[in-house]
């Protein structure tokens, strides 16, 4: 311990993800960098340390193999049985019958030639469409007997398959595992005597909402689609949109106990094949319980746990996700959730609005300049009004000086204490008007604001001046339109508060740089930050922070390393040319006929 | 006459010395032999600076 406090120890070196345009090294990133070489001293001399640690490691990963293998074997074990009975009674266990109410086991029989063949199935009573279940299962099999099967009994798998059921998803299961999984999932498992498989039917008819207009971020133009909880229908909604043949959804199960199936949704010929690997690396390595919704699952894959600004963009848009798509990145979906993740992003993507890429270009650039000084004034304003009026007075005219200063004569407290007194205040009234219930939350909280403010004044408690300006700075976090960034600058401007009131200007500059730091050196999934700012990036992607025409977009951004980085031509207009063209023609024609 | 105040101080500053002493050496033995030898001044003067000022200098 005292060893450990006292000397030097080598600074562990993390092999963080880094994006490259070679798919085939995952963890390579410039290798002309001092740190790299730096790393290549250190693995010349590993330090026992680190020894250590990778037989650790080693270990851990023995001990999962074995954990796999054996649960592996479990399932291997629970082979589907030839005697109907011995099913029956596994079936009925594993999914503890006695206790479970909406459990649904039917049992019949079906006549085939003279012989009649008991069955049996099992589905979860409100996961699945019972009329479905009726009429593409059990009648076919009911009426079975008036049919004549050519060949011996080992044929009645693939008969049934192939001529009785006319269900369109059915999968033939070699375990009985696979069918619990498919059960829980509204799927109906079929077992039939003297077979060694069963069925399980895709009846799902879950119940949820239908699809509606999203409630967080709402546009005027544009479309009016927002996710469900149903992961098919999620899925169904981008593929609705990009009717791109390269289009892959593939599914991956999240959560030992919960299964919460999942969908990576990436255009194959675009995606960088890294970044995709990269995705399915972390899903796969989630070692948890239960997961319910992306919101957990974020936490789950981000880079830096402890970066304020989201890594990860959750949307609730369809045609933002197939934008993103379109430009080269990947999409995660997850049952249950009506937020779709799309990695990786920058601080830019999380600026921009939906409605930007449906607006005229000056439209969408108008907005884009008044959601930056929206973010400017949400994270500094407090703080500028606790510098200017503490420490900096003479950067305001002298009249406005005697009017703020004249405001606060009869106010007891100093401003710091002024301006966290009705940050807490705004941030309570916020809060409060989303949890109460309907439409009178936002009502209350208005009034509730004016009140108090007004209170607040004639008390002698705050200034006006300050009830102006933690109003706009309000106003200003409305403005922002992710989510998850509005907390982050919310929680920032706290920060910044408290080094204005320490140190004025110098306090907020000090913070500005830290965090610009901190920023700075984040990653979301191996891409920097804050590119293509910095690192400047240089491969003409024209949508970074102002936007060009939709004509002018020729590239995806480079950031992403895509596999195609041309998004149209230089010319997309060609009808313009061809009039021109045309028009040439025209006149060449008239000359000559002239 | 050396006061706990004083003795406590000096402590400190070896502490303080020593781990910069071992950074030298971290360093030295990465090859970087001169940050090596600033380091080693720097973890000198850490300690005799302070101390000359506390008991050798007059006031």
């Amino acid at each position: 311990m005292i060893k450990s406090l006292l000397l030097f120890h080598e600074p562990q070196v993390k092999k963080p993800f880094i994006l490259t345009e070679d798919s085939g090294n995952v963890n390579s990133g410039n290798t002309n960098t001092g740190e790299d070489s730096a790393k290549t001293g250190e693995n010349k001399e590993p330090s026992r340390r680190k020894k250590n640690e990778n037989l650790l490691l080693k270990k851990v990963e023995k001990i999962k193999l074995t954990d796999r293998r054996e649960r592996n074997q479990k399932d291997q074990k629970s082979d589907i049985s030839r005697q109907l009975s011995e099913n029956l009674k596994t079936i009925e266990e594993r999914f503890s019958a006695s206790l479970n109410g909406d459990l649904i086991i039917r049992q019949f029989d079906i006549t085939v030639k003279d012989s009649t063949i008991a069955a049996f199935l099992v589905f979860f009573d409100g996961l699945v469409n019972t009329k479905v279940i009726d009429d593409d299962i059990l009648q076919p099999l009911m009426l079975l007997s008036n049919l004549d099967i050519k060949g011996d009994r080992d044929d009645i798998l693939k008969y049934i398959r192939s001529h009785i059921l006319p269900h369109n998803q059915l999968k033939e299961v070699r375990t009985h595992q696979e069918l619990i999984d498919e059960v829980y999932f509204g799927g109906c498992g079929l077992y039939i005597d003297g077979l060694d498989a069963a069925f399980a039917a895709d009846v799902k008819d879950l119940p949820g909402r239908s699809v509606e207009r999203p409630n967080n971020e709402l546009v005027i133009r544009g479309p009016q689609e927002g996710f469900t909880e149903n992961l098919r229908a999620n899925t169904g909604l981008i593929r609705k949109r990009l009717m791109d043949q390269n289009l892959i959804a593939e599914n991956i199960i999240i959560g030992n106990r919960s299964k919460t199936p999942c969908s990576i949704m990436y255009i194959k010929d675009i995606a960088n094949e890294t970044l995709v690997n990269e995705v399915k690396r972390r899903l796969k390595n989630i070692d948890v319980d239960y997961i319910m919704d992306t919101g957990e699952l974020e936490q789950f894959i981000e880079d830096n746990p402890t970066l304020p600004a989201p890594q990860i963009l959750a949307t609730e848009r369809p045609d933002r996700v197939c934008t993103m798509l379109a430009e080269g990145r990947v999409a995660i979906i997850m049952h249950g959730s009506p937020f779709a993740l799309v990695v990786p992003i920058t601080s830019n993507d999380i600026m921009y609005s939906a409605e930007d890429q449906f607006l005229r270009f000056p439209y969408s650039n108008l907005l884009r300049f008044i959601r930056i000084l929206a973010i400017l004034m949400s994270l500094l304003l407090p703080g500028i009004y606790l510098a200017i009026t503490n420490y900096h007075h003479e950067m305001i005219p002298t009249d406005l000086l005697l009017a703020i200063m004249s405001a606060r004569e009869k106010v007891p407290f100093p401003s710091v204490v002024e301006v966290f007194l009705m940050e807490i205040s705004f941030e309570l009234i916020r809060e409060a008007g989303i949890r109460i219930p309907g439409p009178i939350g936002p009502t209350l909280g208005i009034i509730g604001a004016l009140i108090l403010g007004q209170a607040a004044v004639e008390a002698n408690i705050v200034s006006p001046i300050l009830i102006i300006v933690v109003a706009v700075t309000g106003l200003g976090s409305f403005a922002i339109p992710n989510f998850s960034a509005g907390f982050a600058f919310r929680i920032l401007r706290f920060a910044f508060i408290m080094l204005a009131a320490l140190s004025g200007f110098l306090g907020i500059t000090v913070g500005l740089i830290l965090i610009g730091l901190w920023m700075v050196s984040a990653k979301s999934f191996g891409v920097p930050y804050f590119a293509p700012i910095a690192p400047r990036t240089s491969g003409g992607f024209t949508d970074a922070i102002f936007k060009s025409p939709a004509w002018k977009q020729e590239k995806r951004p480079d950031y992403i390393n895509a596999k195609q980085q041309k998004m149209q031509p230089r010319i997309s207009r060609k009808w313009a040319l061809a009039n021109e063209n045309n028009q040439a023609g025209g006149d060449n024609t008239g000359d000559q006929n002239g | 006459m050396m006061s706990i105040g004083y003795i406590a101080l000096i402590g400190l500053l070896l502490c303080i010395a020593t781990y910069t002493a071992s950074f030298g050496v971290w360093t030295w033995k990465r090859k970087n032999r001169f940050g090596a030898f600033m380091i080693f001044l720097v973890a000198v003067t850490v300690v005799a600076l302070p101390v000359y000022i506390l008991l050798f200098r007059e006031a």
